[in-house]
């Protein structure tokens, strides 16, 4: 029997393929929109932890305990000693780390006519980019020179234009020295960097140590030592990586603080967690949408067919019996939609991880506080949930058909053949 | 430290607070570093209160602060910010630190590192400016590089510079007054020799027999168009002050 209620169920989906045809879009838009926003939210998240370490606090920062205790003012004092030795125990430690030295310092930059306070990094250019993504960021102009003819450096995209310089300009800048004198002094601008990260691409500006010495004193000290570890494939394992190395660090040096991007990201994190029940709410909401659509379609199409329910008990079906077809079909449809929603919101998913959502375009300048939006939105793949949405549209399909179907069936045949 | 009948110097108004010296000696027989010492003795208070306005422009923008400040000996001083959008906002001086009580977020900020070069609300004069309060004679060489009238007062115009550590301008230019021995303009300098700000004596007043800064402008030289012009009023020297005004519990009251 269950054989023939099968072919039946077949046989009406394809007879009533418009109806069969909007239940299914409705479940494909509905649970391919959940399985996408899903997406972007996780991407959000990686998207803003990639950018803290491709820029800024990689994996994990090595620096003294003294550094740590005052890093918050950006003091040129309390630096690492043997730094070259050190980043070899390191490597030692972790094979696959990479390090760079970097310190950043507080300035002021100036056209003349404004002057902005700015974020200063003194950096290897020889090895920066064995930690950091910055090379990568180049929007106008070129890396440090090999062999400088003059005082050059880096800067932030939106601090060149709220500047209003470009590439081979001079820019003023002001700081605090080693000794606590002020200094002031011009640098060309060899590069324009076009960074994810909202605040360094605001006030960033780098420079070489080399000339970092020249303008903040010759004393100057390397006070973090950045470390790169390879990226995991999920942020969770991210995060657990970088703690456990960072622990295996100070464990073998005294004194010494490893900052991992686990602990770098804490406020982030906490906020995210805050955010989590937000999050929750909005695929929810998405995730109802869909479902009452489904439900929706699926009810209609089964009381437009209650006339052909009592042909079918006529025919001599039980309730049983019409219960189990309208299930079925409800089940086919729903496979079918279900089936469609994943392959679109995979589509979107892959579009949306590989070439990333231009908001940017849409919102030029957009300031998403710690979410990086230069490179457009990434989404991230989540197979749980597509999993879920899969059977949450084949459930929800199956019960909506269901449901009228067992109160059609315990009409009376005429009830049923009478029923508009 | 030097003893309490050496005073205090005007917190804000540090660099530029001036006394009247009355010039019994000719002038011309003074070294740099004579002229640097009266200079010094002229800006020694051992307590002041006064009212002060401050004019902070920037391009076609003017911002009108107003405060009320006490200060005791070199190491401590407290201002009270009384314009409407301010109001409340204090901050403590205590020899090396500095406070600031914020009364919308009912919290206290130590001004400390980095932060220390920002301008106060605004402002031409950095928190670091403020919290110089050592004799200028302590802490340059000075030299003699010429005469000039300037605002029509004959003024010795001396040369100052510094290789200490922690010397936050490491050199100076200064305009002084050959008959009272003020300071009518600076120019403040990098270590680079560029030059970092400028300030000018507007008007001066005569109290206990010395000529005290009434008028100051303050320019940061690395913008177009800016400066902070500060008017002290209701100068009262040597008041009476509560101790417990130099204290972080000040800033609850």
């Amino acid at each position: 029997m269950t054989r023939t209620l099968i072919s039946i169920a077949f046989r009406n989906v394809v007879r009533h393929w418009r109806r069969s045809l909007i239940s299914a879009t409705v479940l494909t838009v509905g649970i391919g929109m959940f399985i996408f926003f899903d997406s972007v939210l996780a991407g959000m998240d990686r998207m803003t932890i990639d950018s803290m370490v491709q820029f800024n606090d990689a994996s994990l920062k090595v620096m003294t305990s003294e550094y740590y205790e005052n890093r918050r003012t950006m003091p040129l004092s309390h630096g690492l000693e043997r730094t070259a030795e050190l980043a070899a125990e390191i490597a030692a430690a972790l094979p696959e780390a990479t390090t760079t030295p970097r310190t950043p310092f507080m300035a002021f930059a100036s056209n003349r006519i404004d002057s902005l306070p700015a974020l200063g990094y003194a950096i290897d250019p020889s090895t920066d980019s064995l930690v950091f993504k910055l090379e990568n960021q180049i929007d106008t102009g070129s890396w440090f020179s090999a062999a400088p003819e003059e005082k050059e450096i880096l800067i932030g995209k939106l601090l060149a234009r709220d500047l209003g310089l470009k590439e081979n300009d001079w820019i003023l800048l002001s700081a605090r020295m080693t000794d606590d004198s002020l200094n002031a002094d011009e640098y060309k601008i060899a590069g324009i960097l076009d960074i994810p990260d909202m605040s360094l691409n605001e006030s960033g500006i780098f420079m070489s140590y080399a000339e970092a010495k020249q303008f903040l004193g010759d004393d100057l000290p390397v006070t973090t030592l950045a470390v790169a570890l390879p990226r995991p494939a999920n942020l969770s394992k991210e995060l657990g990586d970088s703690l456990a190395s960072a622990a295996i660090i100070e464990k073998n040096h005294e004194g010494i603080r490893a900052v991992s991007i686990a602990e770098a990201a804490n406020d982030y994190l906490a906020m995210r967690d805050m955010k989590a029940k937000y999050s929750s709410l909005i695929i929810f909401i998405v995730l109802l949408i869909a479902g009452v659509g489904i439900v929706n379609t699926i009810l209609m199409s089964v009381y437009s067919r209650i006339k052909e329910i009592g042909v079918l008990r006529a025919y001599g079906m039980t309730s049983a019996h019409i219960r189990r077809l309208f299930s079925i079909e409800g089940l086919l449809i729903g496979l079918i939609g279900s089936s469609a929603a994943l392959a679109l919101g995979s589509l979107l998913v892959w579009w949306s991880v590989r070439s990333g959502i231009p908001i940017g375009d849409y919102f030029g300048g957009l300031d998403m506080g710690v979410i990086p939006m230069g490179d457009g939105l990434r989404g991230e793949w989540h197979p749980g949930t597509m999993v879920f949405g899969f059977l949450f549209g084949v459930a929800a399909s199956w019960i909506s058909a269901r449901i009228p179907a067992a109160k059609a069936g315990k009409l009376e045949v005429t009830e049923a053949l009478r029923f508009v | 430290m030097k003893i309490a009948q050496r005073a205090l110097i005007v917190f804000l108004a540090t660099i530029f607070s001036l006394g009247l010296g009355i010039a019994t000696i000719s002038a011309q027989t003074l070294s740099a570093e004579e002229i640097l010492t009266r200079v010094d003795a002229n800006q020694v208070y051992s307590a002041i209160y006064y009212e002060g306005r401050m004019e902070i422009v920037s391009g076609a923008r003017v911002k009108v602060k107003t405060m009320k400040a006490w200060a005791e000996g070199e190491d401590k001083a407290f201002i009270e910010f009384t314009n409407p959008e301010d109001r409340g906002t204090k901050m403590l001086r205590l020899k090396d630190e500095l406070w600031m009580y914020f009364p919308s977020e009912r919290d206290t900020v130590k001004i400390s590192g980095a932060m220390l070069r920002q301008g106060i609300m605004g402002s031409d004069f950095s928190y670091q400016d403020a919290m110089s309060s050592e004799e200028l004679s302590e802490l340059y060489t000075a030299s003699i590089s010429g005469s000039e009238i300037l605002e029509g007062r004959d003024c010795h115009i001396l040369e100052l510079r510094s290789g200490a550590s922690g010397v936050h301008y490491p050199r100076r230019k200064l305009w002084v007054d050959k008959e009272h021995f003020t300071i009518l303009r600076g120019e403040l300098y990098a270590k680079s020799g560029t030059l970092l700000k400028v300030l000018r004596v507007l008007g001066t007043l005569s109290l206990q027999g010395r000529r005290f800064p009434s008028v100051v402008e303050y320019a940061d030289q690395l913008k177009k168009n800016s400066k902070t012009l500060l008017t002290m009023d209701s100068i009262v020297i040597n008041p009476s002050i509560d101790p417990g005004r130099f204290s972080l519990q000040a800033f609850s009251r």
